[in-house]
């Protein structure tokens, strides 16, 4: 169905270097009309560079930039028709909140009764009807950042960027800003550019995420694809929660783990070809030790108030495990995993980089002590 | 504890304020003491607003001040957005370097190496003028740029470098965005530049001092000069209004940036402070204006003015209070030679001189007139600075006195007219000294120890000792010079100081009970002071003569020749005699019946009053190295 759209900014074999660091290596991105994509990594990935390079304020040291399949590489931003939203909002202080929204188009020479009726309209789409006249700086980050959606979207731009927009926003608002943008974008059919670390926040909003790293994409994909089956250690790893195991393809449909072969879905490897297995924490089932296909010991139980996270010690190997049954700490359990839980990957060059959680409850260990110190 | 901290608080307000509060109150004296309060009276106000002279150097301040910040921040404001847009760190870093070296340098620094430049530029264009208005504004604009600067970069450093690029997203070019967005960011650092700049430069001296030229003096200039005698409280009165202006600006724009974050009345604020400002400038200028609209007429003139020389400019050069400038309702000669003969005369002033001796050299401007003092015209004469005068242009050279034609310095009368007359003598206070002194030992008297000052100027200082051993002030034998010097050693135990200026305030107090000083001075001392009596010391006195002079670099000879025919009026000679309070050379003031120092017995010694006098001569480049070499032992002990 989004196949029939067409393109409405496609990134080909973009190169960003700063003195001598690459921001951007070769990437090559295509944007279809309407969509809400995700550009999803950690800060240095690149993310927010390939969003400025859609609004202009960077130029790519080689490789095209295409809107509407026209080269804009050579378009200075303000004649863009794409609109960007700050992670700190930068609306102008000197204005009150009808002049931060009249701004754009003002400057491109509206008629003022246009402009009155344009931005009372964006006042109601963004739920701030009778704020006109506040100042910007009396208000709370909310309602800032609504400001900043009207003030970039009355002018019907064909693309919205968004910079980590909810970066700065509380646990709670965020939710609702989240609900918020995805219906304005779902009511004015805009195309969505949206950069975020919060791996949740790009599963729940996207159509399409792009995980980033390192300059280069890891993968493309709807938010079901991305979790369920993963490229790569890196992408397994970032997104949710992956005991990634080595592992060796006896055969198709064949995998072996710590000496024990499991039966699983994915076929097309080579034979004894070596790969990295996925396996996702709610995967795994906690059976007694004599029914289960490897078998270890709990070395730490806590609890996430919908689950315990468990932590296993199978052959050395710290598999973390989320059930809702509770054990102890010392019980020696059987793990048991269905087929469709086992995901194969090829090796990459993140493979051995991430794995186990042996490193785990030390980290938790220090998260509650920073918890408690806030608390005094 | 508390008690300790609020007193400290208290004590450090005090030392703060206390010396403008006290200026404050004694620009409301009735009477011109420093230490007494006679009574509340606003005549030094009235005097400041009829000081024509004043009000145009006030004039010339604002307009400086107000042309060279408003340009410096212009210029200051682009600079500061260059810099921070520079990418290089190292460049930014070397060019913030290079712009606070100007403001660490020392002021003479900055002001001797601009007027080399400009007398080097001047000179290679052929200028006659090297420094002029444009020279002095080029300063204050040089000077006050990195100060702007330095306001405005952090002011563009903490706005969100997001604002700029939301401006262009949403359709502005780079220029519409700095002005719709970045520019109301910056402004209080914009404004405080400003304001900054324009505080420096209003009482900026010492650049002001070298790159000023001969059409344009300011305040601080004006107010260096008169120094040399003591501060008329008529300045008290125009510093106090220049302090409350000051601390209004002050109050307004604290509350403008206060009012920054309240963004509806800011605007409107603005406005306000905008039109206070206009207001308080125009109200300046007017009353800069308003002296200038009376008539000055004199009666009885004894020769001819013609309006020939009408437009052009006289420069001439005196010292400070040299001249009746039409305070106290006295006459206001150059208003009345200006209206006489169409002529503009472009009045500067300076304090010795060796400074006037120096600008001279310095080559930089011309002057039409000065009016050194003897020994000077001699050194100016001798190499050869001075020119003849047209003695069938001054008429009224007849009411010199024939004794003081023919002096030494000028001596077939061919370069110079005299213009007043003063010597030196001893000051004493009738009630601190056993018997009246009638020689300069006094001023080694053990039993007056502590209580005796002397001249803190090393020609005047020797002279004393040089007649009480008997010398010639001119001697040019190095043994008599070292002889005095022991001497001078010898007295300073029993001196309470050695005092130019402040000697006004010591006799004027009875804090001090001898001090050698100018006659006329101790005039103006006595009439604060009944106490206080003079003598001329039988072993002799220092006399001299200022004389009125054209120098070589003269442009308007004859309209000098004009001014100096004016000067000798009876009736402008008696305004200027009664003013500097020195004797007068000029037979006709000496016998004009409203004379009010007429036959007074120190100006107008009688015959068997008489002392013996000396003028200074010129002393040869080798002897006054030494002499000064030797007034800085005495001294630094």
């Amino acid at each position: 169905m989004k196949n029939e759209k067409k393109n409405v900014v496609e990134l080909r074999n973009i190169t960003v270097k700063f003195d001598d660091d690459v921001i951007l290596d070769d990437m090559n991105l295509s944007i279809k009309d309407g969509e809400f994509v995700t550009l999803l990594g950690q800060s240095g990935c690149g993310k927010t560079t390939t969003l400025r390079i859609i609004a202009g304020f960077v130029q790519p040291n080689s490789g095209d930039v295409l809107f509407e399949g026209n080269r804009i590489n050579d378009v200075p931003a303000h004649k863009r028709s794409v609109n960007t939203i700050f992670q700190k909002y930068a609306l102008f202080p000197n204005y009150n909140v009808y002049d931060n929204i009249a701004f754009g188009l003002r400057i491109s020479k509206v008629p003022e009764p246009v402009i009155k009726e344009r931005v009372a309209e964006m006042l109601k789409l963004v739920n701030l009807e009778g704020f006109e006249k506040r100042s910007v700086d009396k208000l709370s980050g909310g309602q800032q950042q609504r400001v900043a959606i009207a003030r970039a979207v009355i002018n019907r731009p064909k693309v919205l960027l968004l910079d980590e927009p909810l970066a700065a926003l509380d646990a709670k608002l965020r939710k609702d800003m989240q609900n918020e943008l995805k219906n304005i974008q779902r009511q004015l059919g805009i195309t969505f550019v949206f950069v975020t670390h919060d791996q949740e926040e790009a599963l729940s909003m996207s159509d399409t995420v792009v995980v980033m790293n390192e300059g280069k994409i890891q993968q493309i994909g709807s938010p079901i694809d991305i979790y369920n089956e993963p490229q790569n250690a890196f992408v397994a790893d970032f997104i949710g929660e992956s005991n990634i195991l080595d592992g060796i393809m006896k055969e198709d449909f064949k995998v072996c783990l710590d000496g024990y072969d499991f039966k699983c879905l994915d076929s097309g490897f080579g034979k004894n070809e070596p790969v990295d297995v996925v396996i996702r924490p709610e995967d795994v089932d906690i059976v007694p030790e004599e029914q289960g296909m490897l078998t270890g010991e709990i070395t730490s139980v806590t609890f996430r108030g919908v689950h315990f996270e468990i932590i296993i010690d199978v052959q050395d190997f710290k598999w973390m495990i989320q059930t809702t049954d509770e054990h102890k700490v010392g019980e020696k359990v059987g793990l048991y995993i269905e087929p469709d839980a086992i995901h194969v990957m090829k090796k990459s060059k993140y493979s051995g980089q991430f794995g186990d959680y042996s490193s785990y409850s030390d980290e938790l260990d220090e998260l509650s002590v920073v918890e408690e110190s806030e608390d005094e | 504890m508390k008690i300790v901290k609020r007193l400290i608080t208290f004590l450090v307000y005090a030392f703060l304020y206390a010396p403008l509060i006290i200026m404050v109150l004694f620009s409301f004296n009735s009477g011109r003491s420093t230490m007494v309060f006679e009574g509340f009276s606003l005549k030094w106000y009235e005097t400041l607003f009829s000081n024509n002279v004043l009000m145009e150097c006030l004039q010339n301040s604002l307009i400086l001040a107000v042309t060279s910040s408003v340009i410096a921040t212009i210029l200051g404001t682009l600079a500061a957005v260059g810099v921070y847009r520079l990418k290089n760190k190292y460049i930014s870093g070397t060019i913030m370097t290079v712009n606070n070296i100007p403001m660490m340098n020392p002021d003479i620094v900055t002001g001797v190496s601009l007027m080399l430049l400009f007398v080097f530029v001047g000179t290679f264009l052929g200028l006659a003028e090297k420094t002029n208005f444009w020279t002095l504004l080029i300063a204050h604009i040089t000077f006050n740029i990195p100060y702007v600067l330095l306001n405005v970069l952090p002011k563009l450093k903490q706005t969100d470098k997001n604002l700029v690029e939301a401006a262009m997203d949403l359709g502005c070019t780079p220029n519409q965005a700095f002005f719709k967005v970045v520019l109301p960011q910056i402004n209080p650092g914009i404004m405080s530049g400003l304001l900054m700049a324009f505080t420096l430069s209003f009482d900026d001296f010492v650049i002001s001092y070298y790159t000023s030229g001969t059409d344009f003096r300011t305040l601080p200039l004006y107010v260096y000069d008169i120094v040399k005698k003591p501060v008329k409280p008529n300045i008290y009165a125009l510093y106090s209004i220049i302090f409350i202006l000051i601390l209004l600006v002050l109050i307004i724009n604290n509350f403008v940036l206060n009012g920054t974050s309240k963004k509806e009345s800011s605007g409107r604020a603005k406005k306000v402070v905008s039109a206070i400002l206009a207001v308080v400038i125009l109200v300046v200028g007017v009353f800069a204006f308003k002296g200038c609209e009376t008539t000055h007429s004199i009666d009885g003139l004894q020769a001819e003015y013609s309006r020939e020389f009408e437009g052009t400019t006289l420069n001439v050069y005196n010292w400070g209070e040299y001249i009746s400038d039409g305070s106290d309702e006295s006459l206001d000669v150059i208003a009345a030679f200006e209206q006489l003969t169409g002529i503009n005369v472009n009045y500067i002033t300076y304090e010795s001189n060796e400074v006037m001796y120096s600008k001279l050299k310095s080559n930089s401007d011309s002057y039409d007139i000065i009016i050194p003092s003897d020994y000077m015209i001699q050194r100016l004469k001798n190499e050869g600075m001075l020119q003849k005068l047209d003695f069938s242009q001054i008429s009224n050279y007849k009411n010199i006195d024939e004794q003081y034609k023919n002096l030494y310095f000028d001596e077939n009368n061919e370069y110079s007219v005299p213009y007043s007359v003063g010597m030196v003598g001893l000051i004493y206070n009738t009630t601190m000294v056993e018997e009246v002194p009638t020689s300069w030992t006094a001023l080694w008297d053990e039993r007056y120890s502590g209580d005796i000052l002397t001249f803190n100027n090393s020609r005047d200082a020797f002279a004393i000792a040089q007649k009480v051993l008997g010398q010639s002030f001119n001697t040019e034998n190095k043994a008599d010079w070292d002889a005095a010097a022991e001497l001078l050693k010898k007295q300073t135990p029993v001196l309470q100081g050695r005092v130019m200026d402040q000697v006004f305030e010591k006799m004027e107090g009875g804090n001090a009970a001898l001090a050698p000083y100018y006659v006329g001075d101790f005039l103006i001392m006595q009439e604060e002071n009944e106490d206080l009596d003079f003598v001329f010391p039988e072993e002799g006195v220092n006399v001299f003569v200022d004389s009125i002079c054209v120098p070589s670099c003269a442009k308007n000879y004859d309209a000098a020749m004009m001014f100096i025919n004016f000067m000798l009026e009876p009736e402008v000679a008696l305004a200027n005699a009664e003013y500097i309070g020195y004797a007068s050379p000029n037979t006709e003031v000496v016998n004009h019946p409203d004379y009010s120092y007429k036959d007074n017995e120190y100006l107008y010694p009688a015959e068997e009053d008489m002392p013996n006098v000396e003028y200074f001569y010129d002393l040869t480049p080798e002897i006054r190295n030494y002499y000064e070499k030797l007034w800085v032992e005495i001294t630094s002990k």
